[in-house]
């Protein structure tokens, strides 16, 4: 340490007296450890410049990789979110001169709705309309508002819309008024949803102007599907959830694993899980309580004219056990509590609750693809038969 | 707060910077309360836990330490040691016994009232920081030299990098470091700690997080899978056991030595041992020292080896969880480690030249593929999620011409998705010490600027890979 040698030195060679040898000392030490700062100052100032000119060039160099990766490859359907894949379903139809049914929901709705089979059904029994699935997994009412919204300024004609009435939509008004997370993270979501942080501000700006932030989930599905890009073509065989999604025609995003008790018990879990986070501070639910979800959509379709039907899709009955024992309400309290959704929002209800086969579900509130193939048939038959095809009578073709 | 997150980050650059700019006898304490913050977002109310435990620790080895009598100490540190475990056993095993008593109940046919199960869940870290408790005590009680007041052996049980999965770190280790002051700790320390938690993100996110998705889809429905799908999904977890662990150490000690502060290593390249206990020696160092000094030889040691390496070996199973799986792999590995020292007695007392045999190479390559695939057989048992599954597996695993025959058939399919995940999987296992040479060889002399932009490249890739959603440290729940 040059500090403590020049101590050594200077007290060595001293013949002043003690003040004058100690004033000495200090200035020597401090002039030393000022020295010795300042090569440390000098030595950090050069490391920290060396790093950050170091990191800005590997960020430009990944950058104008992210641009040459993502001109290869095909990233604007997959990078993004579901919600981007049902936005063109949403502004994208078939047939833009034929009327459309909107199919509103969140993933119960997305996985358990074939609108083609629904379509092709309708058209048999007499009635030309396109089926539009617009529900998502983690949807919010916002979303889905969103793109019936953008549907409709597209040209899209609504013959009617039909919402899920979901459980949570019982215990808080948060997803009516808000845009969802995972629609937030879309392509679309960007573009529209609000922004109040700074940093979700700055994350909208880096997200805009650079490649390998916009199109980071899609640099990731390439990393992990490089394992199958480079040895093989073929997956392991595996029920594991969301290995073999992928969006279909109509928004339909099926399902097919099938349900096994192991998973009934593993997502009963994750569910019960959920519900104990999100329910404590709305317990136990009124009987007179109105779905905070169907609030927006009833008001939307009030004001556009626009005929609305409340859809109850198929859950399986132990996730309606477990939801009762979440709330603490008997299982009669809370039919009661759906029935009175009817009345409230001037709206018939499509109700498919109490579908008992376990083939029909992959989880405990998901329907399999089996099981949203039978709930499609269902639909169809309900639609065309009244009261719901007296909605639908003036798309009649026979 | 789990280290892979945003929010660590943020907390761990908050800290360093307060770190630098505190006096170097007041750091200590910053630390402290940081540790507290960063303890606290997990949940508040087991903090209370934490400061029960070390309160009674404290006292206990105030007590060993100050009393001459030898009953006094022996009772204190009983009494202690028992809280301890009291502690460990209500929220680690009680819901488990309840469980097994039930259904031992329910085989006899007997109606016995049974006490509610606890709907609890475990505080985090709880088993590191009960077995660094025990060692303090103990220490204290053979004569080492205690904290010299509370706050400071909180420090010793709280210092976050090492409070959730180890390194177990005895007293002594951590405080001859904070004892006086911490000092601001040098450019190269500084380096290496970055180095080593960018490491460690590199091995969780990239490497472990990728095993996950080849391991989890074929342990959670096994039955279906052929011999070459069960060896991918054995080697995969393995390999994301082993990245995971020590990705989680590489950060725990990197963020450590920012803080000047140096925690011991706890992995020396597994699976390049020749024999299972040497694997044991290899393998989570700080636990198997442990369990060595506090269990193994306060029993006898060498004594009754086949009885004291088992039931050494059946605590550390149930160290790492309350199930059956984690009792047959704790048995699993004490029965293999008791064989294996017949196994050498028996060799030296037959061959006069038992030396020139372990030294052959042929004898040295049979014993690291026996050592690993035993190796690999144990921690099928741990990651199993029931007894059948292990079954299954095992079953398999043993069934040679099946593997013969899917490795064939992979190979005249024109895929090698299988045998070539299981090669990268060996090639990351087993060549830790050659990966580890090149390493040195190769980054060591690149110029700075290159190290950082290496590590730049290395953090996106981490962050690219963090889209998903990250799963959390497999030692956290123990």
């Amino acid at each position: 340490m040059p500090v403590a040698e020049s101590h050594q030195s200077s007290k060595s060679g001293s013949t002043a007296s003690d003040g004058e040898h100690h004033q000495r000392v200090d200035r020597a030490g401090a002039r030393h450890a000022y020295a010795w700062q300042s090569d440390r100052k000098v030595i950090i100032a050069r490391y920290v410049f060396v790093t950050m000119l170091s990191m800005i060039a590997t960020l430009g160099c990944l950058e104008a990789l992210a641009r040459v990766v993502v001109s290869l490859g095909k990233p604007i359907n997959f990078s993004t979110n579901i919600f981007d894949a049902k936005y063109y379903e949403a502004v994208c139809p078939r047939n833009t001169a034929v009327p459309r049914l909107f199919f509103l929901g969140t993933s119960h709705v997305g996985n358990g709705v074939y609108g083609e089979l629904i379509s092709r059904r309708l058209e048999q029994s007499g009635y030309r309309v396109e089926v539009s699935n617009l529900g998502c997994p983690w949807g919010f009412p916002t979303d889905e508002l969103f793109l019936l919204r953008e549907a409709i300024a597209h040209g899209a004609k609504p013959a009617a819309v039909i919402f899920e009435i979901e459980h949570s939509g019982f215990v808080s008004p948060y997803c009516a008024a808000h845009y969802s997370e995972e629609f937030r993270k879309s392509y679309m979501g960007y573009l529209v949803a609000e922004r109040k942080s700074p940093i979700d501000k700055l994350k909208y700006r880096l997200d805009k102007y650079s490649f390998l932030f916009r199109y980071r989930a899609y640099f990731y599905q390439t990393l992990v599907s490089l394992r199958n890009t480079l040895l093989g073509y073929e997956w392991m065989n595996t029920s594991s959830d969301g290995v073999h999604r992928e969006t279909s025609v109509q928004g339909w995003v099926p399902l097919y694993s099938l349900l096994s008790p192991e998973r009934l018990k593993s997502s009963l879990a994750k569910r019960e899980k959920q519900h104990m986070d999100y329910f404590q501070n709305a317990l136990p639910i009124d009987k007179n309580i109105r779905n905070y979800n169907v609030q927006p959509v009833y008001e939307f379709c009030k004001s556009n004219h626009i005929p609305l039907i409340l859809l109850r899709m198929p859950v399986h009955p132990q996730f309606e056990q477990l939801f009762c024992r979440t709330l603490r309400v008997s299982p009669e309290h809370f039919e009661d509590v759906f029935r009175k959704q009817a009345a409230i929002y001037h709206a018939p209800v499509l109700d498919f609750s109490g579908d008992k086969d376990d083939d029909h579900f992959s989880d405990c509130d998901h329907l399999s693809a089996l099981g949203a193939i039978t709930t499609s048939e269902r639909i169809a038959r309900a639609l065309s038969e009244k009261p719901y095809s007296d909605l639908l009578q003036r798309y009649r073709t026979k | 707060m789990n280290f892979v997150s945003d929010q660590f980050i943020c907390f761990l650059v908050a800290t360093w910077l307060l770190f630098l700019i505190m006096p170097a006898t007041q750091r200590w304490l910053l630390l402290l309360i940081a540790s507290y913050i960063f303890y606290g977002t997990w949940s508040i109310p087991f903090i209370g836990v934490i400061l029960l435990s070390t309160t009674v620790d404290y006292v206990a080895s105030r007590i060993i330490y100050n009393n001459d009598s030898q009953s006094i100490k022996r009772t204190a540190l009983s009494l202690a040691i028992f809280a301890n475990i009291l502690i460990l056993g209500v929220f680690k095993y009680f819901n488990f016994f309840v469980q097994e008593q039930a259904k031992l109940c329910g085989i006899f046919g007997w109606n016995v009232p049974l006490p509610h199960q606890l709907n609890i869940v475990l505080p985090l870290g709880i088993s590191f920081y009960t077995f660094e408790a025990i060692s303090y005590l103990v220490d204290t009680y053979r004569g080492a030299k205690p904290a010299p007041n509370w706050l400071r052996y909180n420090f010793y049980i709280m210092y976050f990098p090492h409070l959730i999965s180890g390194p177990i770190v005895r007293f002594n280790e951590l405080w001859t470091q904070y004892e006086h002051t911490i000092e601001r700790p040098s450019i190269q320390r500084i380096l290496k700690g970055v180095e080593l938690i960018v490491l460690g993100y590199f091995f969780k996110t990239v490497i472990a997080n990728l095993c996950a998705m080849i391991a989890d889809p074929v342990y959670a429905a096994p039955t279906g899978a052929g011999t070459l799908t069960i060896y991918c999904a054995a080697l995969a977890f393995l390999t994301q056991l082993y990245m995971d662990f020590l990705g989680y150490t590489h950060i725990a000690r990197g963020v450590s030595l920012l803080f000047n502060i140096e925690l011991p290593l706890n992995f020396n390249h597994p699976f390049h041992a020749n024999h299972v206990a040497n694997f044991w020696k290899r393998w989570h160092i700080s636990l198997s020292r442990w369990l060595q000094d506090y269990i193994y030889v306060p029993l006898g040691g060498n004594k009754s080896t086949l009885r004291n390496v088992c039931i050494t070996f059946l605590i550390a199973g149930l160290w790492h969880g309350a199930g059956w799986n984690y009792i047959i792999f704790g048995l699993y590995f004490g029965i293999l480690i008791g064989f294996y020292h017949f196994y050498s007695r028996w060799r030296a007392a037959l061959f006069e030249r038992s030396e020139a045999i372990i030294e052959n190479t042929i004898y040295k390559q049979a014993a690291y593929f026996v050592t690993f695939w035993l190796v690999l057989v144990g921690f099928v048992i741990f990651r199993a999620p029931d007894i059948t599954t292990i079954g299954v597996f095992v079953h398999k695993m043993i069934n040679v011409p099946s593997l013969i025959h899917d490795v064939v058939s992979q190979l005249m399919g024109h895929s090698f998705l299988e045998i070539g995940t299981c090669l990268v999987c060996l090639l990351v296992l087993l060549c830790g010490p050659v990966i580890a040479g090149l390493y040195q060889q190769l980054f060591k002399p690149m110029p700075y600027w290159l190290k950082v932009q290496m590590a730049s490249a290395t953090v996106v890739l981490c962050w690219v890979m963090c889209s998903a959603q990250v799963k959390q440290f497999i030692y956290f729940q123990f």
